[in-house]
């Protein structure tokens, strides 16, 4: 009977011994960072009207996101202007709608990146991160006209990765959601302008 | 006659048809800078050009010789013996005039010297700036993007029965395994 309890212990301190390992394993796994090399696309973009190499400087086209729409992932979404609240630290957020970061520029066809994000759930931008070779995306704005995209990289970033706040270079359109295990790595999907029409 | 052929044979000689030879050559490099508004730049370039022509002349010679000779006077008188012969005075006028005249027959050639000068490329331009680039909404330091998490409840949720799965798979094969060593 002694025996017995002693190979008893034995078992049950080999079973949680192991179970723990395989536990420390798993999350380990799981929250170790995952190198996600960028994505570029193959295609060649088509360069956006060159607004200001000309001797006289064109009217600039800009608005607020109203809607983006991207056609090969089903995203077709109404977008809501969404602040950064300095106390928490938090960003507006829906599960009914897309974001324009208004921390970034409006859409036009001048300068800078323009973020849109949304959640990673079906129905939003749950889809993003398959967004292939060859994806469009338009956005329709308060004033009126609809800025075309045509998609050019999608690479995985740190949350704390905030260098796509920014206001100079060629006109960018960015989409993000969150992406990896627990959602700890933000997807950029980045769209080059390639026309600009009324709606 | 000699002297003039000897005159004629110097003038022919010098006036051989010559060849000039030299090179047309020209080297500078101008370099320019700014080209925008107020910009100042100043270009020399020093070029030496020669020029080689070859040219054909006809050398044409007209000798005039005139000689003009006028006996004098002899005259005598009273004597039965020889008089005194007294000979007249002789003048002789010899004048020699000759024209040259060079016709250029060649080809007319014209006299082109290229200079060659390295171009060198303007410097880019430099678009103008926007006096008015499109700023963002609102202005302030951003920390973090948004956190766009799908579903905190459904990963929960997920990670939980995941964690039960695996522990109960542990056991089961711990005490399989147990019980296999047991059995030997």
């Amino acid at each position: 009977m002694k025996k017995r309890s002693a190979l008893n212990n034995r078992l049950t301190y080999g079973a949680f011994a192991a179970m723990n390992l395989c536990v420390v394993g798993m999350f380990a796994t799981i929250l170790s960072p995952i190198p996600v090399p960028e994505r570029k696309d193959s295609l060649v973009a088509i360069a956006p009207k060159r607004l200001l190499g000309g001797a006289e400087i064109e009217k600039i086209n800009l608005g607020i996101p109203t809607r983006v729409v991207v056609p090969s992932v089903g995203i077709d979404l109404p977008v809501k202007v969404g602040s950064y609240n300095t106390v928490d630290q938090t960003w507006t957020l829906d599960t009914q709608s897309a974001f324009y970061a208004d921390r970034s520029v409006p859409v036009n066809d001048s300068n800078g990146s323009t973020l849109i994000y949304g959640h990673a759930r079906g129905g939003l931008f749950g889809k993003l991160p398959e967004i292939s070779s060859g994806a469009t995306a338009q956005v329709f704005t308060d004033s009126g006209k609809v800025f075309s995209y045509t998609f050019t990289s999608s690479r995985q970033v740190q949350p704390e990765d905030t260098s796509i706040f920014v206001d100079s270079g060629a006109p960018v359109l960015a989409l993000q959601t969150c992406s990896g295990p627990f959602d700890i790595y933000r997807t950029l999907v980045s769209f080059n302008l390639e026309k600009v029409t009324p709606v | 006659m000699k002297k003039l052929l000897k005159v004629l044979a110097v003038a022919i000689f010098a006036l051989t048809p010559f060849v000039i030879s030299s090179s047309a050559s020209a080297q500078a490099v101008c370099e320019i800078g700014y080209t925008g508004p107020d910009s100042q730049n100043l270009c020399r370039s020093i070029t030496k050009y020669a020029c080689s022509v070859t040219n054909t002349n006809v050398v044409s010679i007209r000798n005039d010789n005139n000689q003009v000779v006028a006996s004098g006077t002899v005259g005598t008188s009273g004597n039965g013996q020889g008089g005194t012969s007294t000979s007249g005075s002789v003048t002789n006028t010899n004048g020699t005039t000759f024209a040259v005249t060079i016709t250029n027959t060649g080809i007319d050639e014209t006299c082109v010297a290229t200079a060659v000068v390295p171009a060198t490329q303007p410097p880019a331009p430099t678009p103008p700036t926007n006096p008015n680039p499109v700023q963002p909404t609102a202005r302030g330091q951003v920390s973090a993007l948004p956190k766009t998490s799908g579903s905190a409840a459904q990963s929960v949720l997920f990670i939980t029965v995941g964690s039960l799965a695996a522990i109960a798979v542990l056991g089961v094969g711990s005490i399989a395994l147990y019980r296999y060593y047991k059995s030997l």
